[in-house]
């Protein structure tokens, strides 16, 4: 049984997915890309999606925010600020989409339109949304891009994305995420696409965001960046959730092989440079031809036979996260 | 942006000197052209002909000469019409060709993209299929199949319109027709292009950006995607324009029309060289003016085209 | 061959080929269906409606001649001049795209940039320009179309030939000294012979199209030849009494042209993916 974080009347989460399962109709077969991912998320929290390609992460947040192609279908629930999204009509869902729920897209040459000016793609959220005059969103773009740290906003508000450099460009993405205030942002590995020395930047620019008492969700597959970021995290596999809790404990102390190994993986300052590497054997699975079983047995250095013919459940342990294996009792002991 | 235009502009010069020098050279180089000396005409014409044309001179000399010429507008005398010179009938026909070109490209645009626009919207269903095969059959039947059956249709065997002729050139049901035949085949283009650039500017990421900011669907396309699927249509427009020049020579020999494409098809029936080689030269001026006016069109609708 | 499983599996290109093959062998032993000759008057069926029994399959136009014996003659000359004048551009579009495309760099350059520049020009006008000052032989008309339409030809081969040239073969040769004519003569061409299938499918139709629009006009094929364009410039004018006259030619000349486009596209997506 599927349990949810628990939640207080007095402080109920502004975020609730409930076995939230999207599956694409390919040429192919049908691909379980998300397969019943349970999670909460409270005001102002921080939470951190990661996973391999193929995880389901980035498909996670799609669902949410209702960007799906016609060939996808969902099923589960998912409640933001008290109202089922999954279902609701465009309209309305329109009303609540960047507004009081918005996404950061992860490569920001494609995400913005090319053919329009930076101040037009900011202006028309405000304008949509709150019925700004053309005049009063330009005012508000400018500040938004000086929020986000943009030199010489009010030159670039007239430009156009081709001419700002790759974190400009990411910033910008952010800025259109922020200009409406919403209450949750949706970062589809929003660093990913930017050099090593811009990531650190938009990583500070999200922090900031998220002190200001915006709640995120940060799907990403380093687990640096979700350590420098968020207060709880969520690993994912083959479109499964395999751990949940909070950083430091989860950081601390990975109950599950695949988290376990995910951490080993990150090289260290101190390694030696002769020392193996250290990367999880064997390939993501094939969503089309799953194991029975759990998904990971394949490569788990400690699977046993119960694991290639039962999938386990996702079970609270004490420490307050939550782990999906066999190995794991429900007390924490393993 | 200026030094786009000016760019454009320099590049659509050796353009037009190609057409120039080879309309000239053909005139006067081609055996069994006016100019060939080795043609038998009476003393008095070959005096005649020699004084007009300052055939005596050497040939930079002459070619010079035509430059100035038409730098002039003088296309030269007809060979065949003895009261009007080139340039006169040039100037008669223009304004009935233009209005029938003018109106064949607008109705072309405004269908097409609008027939684009809605295959592509119900992509795969019935309405597309059906969009698919009309485009289909405007590209493949040519326009002078096409011409004389819309005559025989609409204006013999059902007689809702006149078969032909132009009227006193401000009665709209004699415009009718020529100008759907003459619009058809671009029509069809310019729905197939619009329809397929459509659908790949709604399946670019940036669309994806436009719905999570809860755009609604008619702002996603209007403001959205319409920018990008346009390009490949102002592209069109060259082309098209060159269409409808070939297109209009079959539709006003068709419907009786006294436009210039009827002039070129009598002229070269008749052989009046200068008006053949008159109407090349004009209308090429026209085509690259135009490809010119399509270039920089391009590069204010792209942004990232002269702009760093 | 991958390809040819390929174009089989393709509906439409199976159904053009067809067509085209049909059409070819009543242009080549058609008059053997038929027992009128294409010239011979009848007096008593001026514009006559098709009449099975008689064997006027397509009846008669306006000078009293048998439409069907008409349009078969038609069939040969449209198809003749459409695929001469292919084989000329043909020739010049090789000679040309292999050459910039070899030669590369500023050369390339600009020799496209000419044919970028000829290809905003409308060419039917100075096939027209052409005929004026050359005449309107058969073989003339054949020629001034082949002259105009190599256009996309030369860009399709010279785009091979760019590929072609960096292959290992082609230095391998160049390394053991061969000239550059021996090069593009005996290695680069013979291996063109791809996407020149391609272009010829792709031009012949261009080129049916162009001689049918000046015969049209009464600017192409002259008296007593006749061709496509001329049957239907002869019944649109008669369409009144006799639409059979301009049905029959515009139907024949439809159908041709669409199946060129399917066969055509149909060998260049067989072709094509293999690379």
């Amino acid at each position: 049984m599927d349990v949810p974080v628990g939640q207080t009347e007095s402080n109920p989460p502004l975020l609730t997915v409930s076995r939230l399962a999207t599956r694409f109709r390919t040429p192919a077969g049908i691909v379980p890309a998300v397969d019943g991912v349970s999670f909460d998320l409270r005001a102002g929290e921080t939470l951190g999606i990661v996973g391999e390609s193929g995880s389901g992460k980035s498909q996670t947040l799609f669902s949410i925010m209702g960007l799906l192609p016609p060939s996808a279908a969902t099923e589960g629930s998912i409640l933001f600020e008290g109202r089922e999204l999954l279902g609701m009509p465009s309209r309305e869902l329109n009303r609540l989409r960047g507004d009081r729920l918005a996404m950061v897209f992860q490569d920001p040459m494609t995400a913005l339109n090319p053919y329009l000016t930076i101040e037009r793609q900011l202006s028309e959220v405000l304008q949509h949304h709150r019925g700004l005059s053309r005049r009063q969103a330009r005012a508000e773009a400018l500040a938004v891009l000086q929020q986000v740290h943009i030199p010489e906003a009010a030159r670039q508000l007239d430009r156009y994305p081709h001419q700002l450099s790759g974190g400009m460009r990411q910033r910008v993405v952010i800025a259109m995420a922020m200009i409406a205030k919403p209450d949750l942002i949706l970062a589809d590995e929003p660093t990913t696409a930017l050099d090593v020395t811009i990531q650190a930047e938009i990583l500070d620019l999200l922090a900031e965001l998220r002190d200001g008492g915006t709640a995120i969700v940060l799907v990403t597959h380093d687990l640096g960046v979700v350590a420098r970021l968020c207060d709880r995290v969520m690993v994912m596999y083959a479109g499964k959730v395999v751990e949940e809790g909070a950083i430091d404990a989860v950081f601390r102390q990975p109950r599950h092989p695949y988290t376990a190994a995910l951490l080993e993986a990150i090289p260290r300052l101190d390694d030696d440079i002769g020392d193996p590497r250290k990367a999880i054997e064997g390939q993501p699975p094939d969503l089309l031809d799953l194991p029975p079983g759990c998904a990971f047995a394949p490569r788990c250095a400690l699977v046993r036979d119960v694991c290639t013919r039962r999938s386990p459940a996702l079970l609270r342990h004490a420490a307050g996260g939550a782990v999906s294996c066999h190995l794991v009792q429900p007390e924490g002991q393993s | 942006m200026l030094s786009l235009v000016v760019k454009r502009f320099v590049g659509a010069i050796p353009t037009l000197f190609i057409i120039i020098t080879m309309t000239f050279v053909m005139m006067r180089l081609t055996p069994g052209g006016p100019f060939d000396t080795g043609r038998v005409v009476s003393p008095e014409v070959q005096a005649n002909l020699l004084r007009a044309y300052h055939l005596d001179e050497p040939l930079y000399l002459q070619y010079f000469r035509y430059l100035k010429e038409l730098a002039h507008g003088d296309f030269g005398p007809s060979f065949t019409s003895k009261d009007f010179t080139v340039t006169q009938l040039i100037r008669q026909g223009f304004p009935v060709s233009l209005e029938l070109g003018l109106s064949a490209m607008a109705l072309a645009l405004v269908v097409g993209l609008g027939l684009g626009t809605f295959g592509a919207l119900h992509r795969n269903r019935p309405a597309d299929h059906a969009v698919i095969a009309f485009s289909l059959i405007g590209i493949i039947i040519p326009n002078f199949v096409m011409a004389p059956i819309l005559t025989l249709v609409f204006g013999v065997t059902l007689q809702w319109l006149p078969a032909g002729g132009w009227g006193n050139g401000h009665q709209l049901a004699y415009k009718i027709l020529p100008v759907i035949a003459l619009a058809l085949p671009r029509i069809s283009s310019i729905a197939r292009l619009s329809r397929t650039s459509m659908i790949e500017a709604m399946q670019m990421p940036f669309i994806r950006t436009a719905y999570a900011k809860g755009l609604p669907q008619h702002l996603v396309l209007m403001r959205h995607a319409a920018r990008a699927a346009i390009l490949p249509v102002v592209s069109y427009l060259g082309p098209a324009t060159a269409g409808i020049i070939t297109g209009s020579i079959i539709v006003e020999q068709v419907f009786s029309i006294p436009g210039i494409g009827r002039y070129f098809v009598d002229a070269a029936l008749n052989r009046d060289y200068t008006l053949v080689s008159g109407v090349v030269v004009f209308y090429g001026c026209i085509i690259v003016l135009f490809n010119l006016i399509v270039d920089v069109l391009y590069g204010v609708l792209d942004p990232r085209i002269g702009r760093r | 061959m991958g390809g040819l499983q390929r174009l089989k599996r393709n509906p439409a290109a199976v159904a053009g080929l067809a067509v085209l093959g049909i059409i070819m062998l009543l242009a080549c032993f058609g008059q053997y269906l038929t027992p009128h000759a294409i010239d011979e008057v009848f007096w008593d069926r001026i514009s006559a409606p098709p009449d099975i029994d008689a064997g006027f399959y397509f009846g008669t136009d306006a000078n009293g001649r048998d439409l069907f014996a008409r349009t078969l003659e038609g069939a040969r000359v449209s198809l003749l001049v459409g695929v001469s004048a292919s084989l000329i551009s043909l020739v010049i579009g090789v000679a040309y795209g292999a050459t910039a495309g070899y030669l590369g760099g500023k050369t390339d350059n600009v020799m496209m940039r000419i044919v970028d520049i000829l290809y905003s020009l409308p060419f039917v006008f100075f096939v027209i320009l052409l005929t004026v000052y050359v005449g309107r032989s058969l073989s003339v008309i054949f020629i001034t179309i082949g002259a105009v339409i190599w256009l996309d030809m030369a860009r399709i081969v010279r785009g091979q030939t760019l590929a072609l040239k960096h292959r290992d073969f082609v230095e391998a040769a160049r390394a053991l000294g061969a000239s550059d004519r021996r090069i593009l003569m005996r290695h680069i061409i013979p291996n063109l012979w791809g996407p020149v299938i391609i272009s010829v499918l792709l031009v012949i139709p261009d080129a049916i199209l162009t001689e049918s629009f000046l015969s049209f006009l009464g600017l192409g094929v002259q008296e007593p030849d006749t061709s496509w364009g001329v049957l239907i410039g002869d019944g649109a004018q008669n369409m009144m009494g006799a639409p059979w006259s301009l049905l029959f030619p515009g139907g024949f000349l439809a159908v041709t042209l669409l199946a060129f486009n399917f066969a055509g596209d149909g060998v260049r997506d067989a072709l094509d993916i293999r690379s």
